[in-house]
């Protein structure tokens, strides 16, 4: 349950807040998981008054601030296209005007399409209080072991890459069994990455170009079976998405 | 800590605890539009406010999260037109939109709706129908199909903008929405399609000559519930508060089958705030069942309130009273149990093992039929009709085929929702959101020791059903409590237990044998169905009965065939350690249908004939006898019934042009999509036919009186869950009585103040509720009439026969008349008072099916075996349709639900029994951005045995489009999928054994 609530005017009170053991202190984004997601007693730090609801262009692309909304992205001139578009198909209307970009990665599973879609553009964390910056792959792979007190402030996203992805889903809107995304630079740097399953999105390659990336989904599709999907039906399908995605990469200019 | 938020113009400061959401404490206040659907992840979107304008989801947002905003809730929004001498702003327009489209149904989803609409149309006043879905994707509707509500908000919008609007029923109007696919086949475009038109408000109507035409019936009349609904006003069960209520827990089984060996509930009882902790040693034992049925339950009775053993994951172990929800909670942590395990059967075809374990070992359990627990046998059924082997005999060809349907949830938004207390009689009242409340107080009564005359059941609106509310769920649950404290009792479902402990739909084995003549003649017709029930037998036989009885009925071969048809059904309807099976809209015969219309296809398609015209010749027609009326009647006595009223050729000839049949079955340019080689579309078809309630049980009554101002209450025991059925049944009084809709008060249902009525179930109401409110009108106009011509009388008699009622009046011959006002006030006040009034019941002989034609057009991946279903067209005979708006209401969200059996709803177990979906994310519902195009089309035929010539509309569209769907899956691919939901995974195992050539 959570026993006190806390909304700080300035980054180092909330720091201050979260760096506490006892009792446990959590950021809180949009709010729509943590409010119902506490067995354990816990505080939560509000985030809505620290200004982390901002979308910067860089020299590298876009600082997108961690409480910036779902909704913001889809409705956002900067944003590129294959964002808005995962953003959109992440989930419904109202939990997007909800959901806080930050909130939604570290909370996600293998499942979400903006998870997918970010990995596979090498999006990056910006942490406080250290001020490091990691790759959100770094993250996923740790999320389980990440140390209490930090704090994300911003994600980093490249515009200057093309980025396709593509689902199978039940129905339009359901949530997806397979998801494949391809970001590819302009240096040929190609990263591929699969979701609908597990935890978290998996990579499958992050090469100066395509070759053998084939294989390399393969070997990770090999052991993806749960209840929703065979990873015989992964492996096929996803070859033909990854196919198809690399195509749609080839035609797409930039 | 205290908080200040602006709620609806008002700034309030509150005292909340920092976990409190924002839901618990605007209900808390008062606000009770923002409703709880019992979700965990905001899933439904019920709780929908605007928070500084912007549509969230109260329930995963802390109260605390809005200090310092403001919040909107319906209630700030509009308000009755009418209230005395004070001016009132009215409703806002949207509200206004929402009641005159027809937009509202059971009304729990709908202030939230209305919510989403108001922060669309103000940021952005012209918005398209795709900005409208997307706007409403986060409400989910299991009522309406979204059809309505998205026509409303346009109206508003243009409304709003100032836009001359026609009415509200102009018809279809093009739209620039089209159906969505997966990603990459958004934006498709469906070249060949035809104009992309919805239906719009009013569907599609084509009437039989012998309809007589109305006055009130047979018009688009507004919901007499829609202005009370669309304000969010405190309307349903769970929209009260009680001095020093509790809130009630169930700890439910974590295991699928064991004994409770010891259960100790000693620290959850000295938990402070706790106020009753109830194990099956503290109540008596009592065998019933949950089944909301008449007397006797035509099933087993096998379950106890709470029992020394569990059968499901799920199941009941305990029941905890306490001042808060998390006491409660806490206090169902600190319950100790010791179980031993038993081994626990999942898969229905173990069930009759010789060395299966016994589910049902308890003594006290009671045989119905040919029930036998010591097989897990909760029903059995053979049927044979005809000489089925001599017709098999008589065949060319012998076709076979096995389907299979999965548990599905009825996942109505409200979820199950009890209060329960003691009155200043020290009567019991149960207030629920239940379809049966006259079933709930019989049932219960000898559970919880009481008399029935001790129980008083209030059935207030109901946020949907679909059947999974014709069960005595957790009634018992509350009422127990209650006894056992003295104080007020409230019990509600969160989502998660409706997954794991509610009912579902039956999950059923099919085989499927026919005999059939080259020419297309069907010989015989066979069905074996292993009906799994689950680990009770609540509407064991009554489904399963009705999977043969309504979908085998309606091919009876041709020619001598017909006179004689050979159809033989045969069930076992087995316990599982898995959660109950029950009632479910439909109730058995989609599951029939999946096989039977697939079954169907596969036979006219290996015979090179014509689908359409294979089933048209072997259809049941009129004049003709129900095949089953002579061998079965839900476990009654069968008596024979010829069915006078079969518009199935002409729905069939409708569907086929609005769907543009000829033009893309067997085209093999329209199957493929220019651009996209990986695209293949297809086009099915299935002809159905329900019933019309049970024949000689299904009995509902009605009480009318006349007011001074010519108005009149009427009382009726019938439950309207959102289907209109309130409305329907004024529509048919007004028309007897001459007078308006909102000159009808209508009321319903509470066991003390109105008449009885078996309750919302077997598509009943308006043929058996609309016959007992018509005969009890009757009776009001006759008194009205003999009044009049007395009044009337001048020089010579006027006979009350040649008195007619119109407009709130009543005329003389010469057109001379005298207001229902004035003949109330002359009767209840001026010259030899009486009380014009009438009470009457009706039950009948006979259940006339309505039929329907359900087509479907799909669009399918041969790489990945993605399905999109891109349009549903269903032309449905239902008799003379009341109100064309209501009743395309149910055929859109009826369509709806089925378009989820069809591809994507199911309830899967894992190795220890334990649930795969157990929220609103897993267990995937339509949302309003994902739909295809809907149509209706009413085929009114004239039956002969209703008043107004109505028949059934509600459960006919669960029925045919899941083999609409896989008909047309075949049609695109050439693949059969034999199991629903047609996932992408099977289409596609079934694409790698037979791949698409060219």
């Amino acid at each position: 349950m959570i026993i006190e609530y806390h909304r700080p005017d300035t980054l180092d009170q909330a720091l201050a807040l979260l760096s506490r053991q006892n009792p446990p202190t959590l950021p809180l984004g949009g709010g729509s998981y943590l409010s119902r997601h506490t067995r354990e007693d816990v505080a939560v730090v509000d985030l809505q008054k620290l200004g982390l609801d901002f979308i910067e262009s860089t020299e590298k692309g876009l600082s997108i601030g961690a409480t910036t909304r779902l909704q913001t992205l889809v409705e956002h001139p900067e944003i590129p296209q294959w964002l808005k578009q995962a953003a959109h198909r992440e989930t419904s209307a109202n939990l997007r005007r909800m959901q806080s970009l930050a909130g939604t990665l570290v909370t996600c599973n293998g499942r979400s399409i903006l998870g997918t879609v970010l990995l596979a553009a090498d999006a990056r964390l910006y942490w406080l209080p250290q001020g490091e910056e990691k790759s959100l792959g770094d993250y996923f792979a740790l999320r389980l072991h990440w140390n209490q007190g930090l704090l994300i402030r911003s994600i980093s996203i490249p515009t200057k890459v093309k980025v396709a992805s593509d689902w199978v889903a039940r129905t339009p809107k359901d949530l997806p069994v397979l998801v494949v995304a391809v970001a590819q630079w302009p240096s040929k740097r190609t990263r591929v990455v699969v979701g609908g399953f597990g935890n978290t999105p998996l990579l499958v390659l992050d090469g100066p170009e395509p070759g053998g990336v084939d294989v390399a989904l393969k070997s990770v599709l090999k052991q993806s079976t749960d209840e929703w999907a065979s990873s015989e039906y992964r492996m096929d399908v996803g070859e033909k998405l990854l196919k198809r995605l690399l195509k749609t990469l080839e035609a797409l200019e930039g | 800590m205290k908080i200040t938020i602006t709620i609806n113009q008002q700034t309030k400061t509150l005292e909340v605890h920092p976990s409190d959401t924002l839901l618990k404490v605007l209900r808390r206040e008062g606000y009770f539009s923002v409703k709880f659907g019992g979700c965990s992840e905001g899933e439904c979107g019920s709780c929908t406010v605007l928070l500084d304008g912007v549509p969230v989801n109260s329930c995963c947002m802390l109260a605390a999260q809005a200090d310092g905003h403001t919040v909107e809730t319906v209630e700030g929004l509009g308000e009755h037109p009418e209230h005395g001498w004070k001016t009132t702003r009215g409703l806002h327009p949207i509200q206004q939109a929402m009641v005159e489209a027809g937009a509202i149904q059971c009304g729990y989803c709908t202030p939230a709706m209305v919510l989403a609409a108001k922060a669309l149309l103000d940021k952005n006043p012209e918005p398209t129908e795709t900005e409208v879905r997307d706007a409403l994707s986060g409400i989910l509707c299991r009522c309406t199909g979204y059809v309505k509500p998205v026509e409303a908000i346009l109206l508003a919008a243009r409304q709003m903008r100032g836009e001359q609007v026609l009415s509200e029923t102009d018809g279809a109007i093009p739209v620039d929405w089209k159906p969505s696919g997966t990603s990459s086949e958004e934006n498709l475009p469906l070249e060949g399609s035809p104009v992309q038109y919805q239906t719009r408000i009013t569907p599609k109507i084509w009437t039989h000559p012998d309809v007589a035409t109305t006055s009130v019936v047979g018009k688009p009349e507004k919901k007499v519930d829609a202005v009370k609904l669309v304000q969010g006003k405190p309307a349903f069960t769970d929209d009260i508060e009680m001095r020093g209520m509790l809130v009630a827990k169930v700890l439910h089984s974590p295991v699928a089958h064991a004994r409770i060996k010891r259960i100790d509930v000693s620290k959850a009882r000295a938990l402070p705030g706790v106020a009753a902790v109830l194990t099956w040693q503290d109540i008596p034992r009592v065998v019933y069942s949950t089944a909301g049925q008449s007397d006797p339950i035509p099933g087993p009775l096998d379950t106890f309130s709470l029992d020394n053993k569990v059968r499901f994951v799920g199941d009941r172990v305990a029941f905890v009273a306490a001042e808060t929800e998390e006491i409660a909670e806490k206090a169902l942590e600190l319950i100790e149990v010791e179980y031993e395990e038993l081994p626990a059967i999942l898969d229905p075809a173990l069930s009759m093992h010789p060395d299966a374990i016994r589910i049902h070992d308890e003594p006290e359990y009671v045989n119905f039929a040919d029930s036998d627990p010591t097989k897990n046998l909760a029903a059995k059924i053979r049927i044979d009709i005809g000489d089925v082997e001599k017709g098999f005999a008589e065949a060319d060809m012998i076709f076979e085929g096995d389907y299979e349907v999965p548990k599905v949830q009825q996942a109505h938004i409200e979820p199950h929702v009890v209060v329960t207390y003691w009155d200043e009689d020290d009567r019991l009242v149960i207030r629920t959101s239940t379809q049966v409340p006259f079933h709930v107080r019989r049932i219960l009564a000898p559970v919880l020791g009481l008399p029935i005359k001790r129980i008083r059941v209030i059935k207030p609106r109901i946020g949907g059903g679909f059947g999974g509310k014709q069960e005595v769920l957790i009634e018992d649950v509350a009422a127990h409590l209650t006894i056992a404290t003295g104080r007020p009792v409230r019990y509600e479902y969160t989502r998660e237990e409706e997954f794991i402990a509610a009912r579902s739909r039956h999950p059923m084995r099919i085989h499927m044998k026919t005999g059939v003549k080259r020419d297309g003649t069907i010989t015989a017709n066979e069905m074996y169905c292993l009906s799994d029930t689950g680990a009770y037998g609540c509407h064991a036989l009554t489904v399963t009965g009705n999977t043969g009885h309504k979908s085998m009925a309606l091919y009876v071969g041709d020619g001598k065939y017909r006179q004689s048809p050979n159809i033989r059904f045969y069930a076992d309807i087995v316990y599982t350690n898995t959660p109950p099976a029950g009632a479910y809209r439909g109730y058995g015969v989609p599951q029939g249908y999946w096989a039977v219309e697939r079954h169907m296809e596969k036979i006219a398609r290996a015979l090179h004939l014509d689908p359409i015209e294979f089933r048209l010749k072997n259809t049941l027609r009129a004049g003709e006898l129900h095949p089953f009326s002579t061998a079965w009647s839900e476990g009654r006595e069968p008596r024979p019934e010829v069915i006078h009223t079969v518009g199935l050729e002409e729905c069939v000839r409708q569907g086929k042009s609005l769907i543009g049949w000829d033009d893309k079955f067997g085209n093999p340019e329209w199957h493929r999509v220019p651009g996209r080689p990986e695209l293949r579309r297809g086009i099915g078809v299935a002809l159905v036919m329900q019933g019309t309630a049970i024949p000689y049980l299904d009995m509902g009554g009605a009480s009318i009186k006349m007011n001074d101002d010519g108005s009149f209450n009427l009382l009726i025991g019938a439950t309207d869950l959102g289907t209109g059925s309130d409305t329907v049944l004024a529509q048919m009084a007004a028309e007897v009585l001459g007078t308006s809709v909102d000159n009808i008060i209508v009321y319903s249902s509470d066991t003390d103040f109105t008449p009885f009525d078996k309750g919302a179930y077997a598509s009943s109401t308006t043929y058996i509720s609309g016959t007992a409110v018509v005969k009890a009108a009757e009776q009001v106009a006759e008194r009205i009439r003999i009044r009049a011509a007395e009044m009337l009388r001048q020089n010579e008699e006027i006979s009350p026969d040649e008195i007619r009622l119109a407009d709130g009046k009543a005329f003389a011959p010469d057109g001379r008349y005298v207001t229902h006002q004035e003949v109330a006030y002359h009767t209840l006040h001026h010259q030899n008072q009486e009380q014009i009034m009438g009470v009457a019941s009706y039950f009948s002989p006979v259940s006339p099916p309505p039929f329907a034609a359900q087509f479907a057009e799909v669009t399918v991946n041969i790489e990945t075996g993605a399905v999109t279903v891109n349009r549903l067209v269903m032309a449905v005979d239902s008799g003379v349709i009341v109100n064309p708006v209501t009743a395309s209401g149910q055929i859109e969200g009826g369509m709806t639900q089925a378009l989820g059996y069809a591809v994507c709803e199911e309830m899967v177990y894992d190795e220890k029994g334990k649930a795969r979906e157990r929220n609103l994310k897993d267990y995937h519902i339509f949302r309003a951005d994902e739909m295809p195009v809907m149509d209706t089309i009413f085929v009114q035929t004239y039956e002969p045995s209703h008043p107004f010539g109505a028949k059934a509309v509600a459960e006919i569209p669960m029925d045919g489009v899941a083999p609409a769907v896989g008909n047309a899956v075949l049609d695109a691919v050439g693949v059969d999928i034999d199991a629903n939901p047609i996932t992408p995974e099977k289409v596609w195992r079934a694409l790698k054994e037979k791949p698409v050539i060219g």
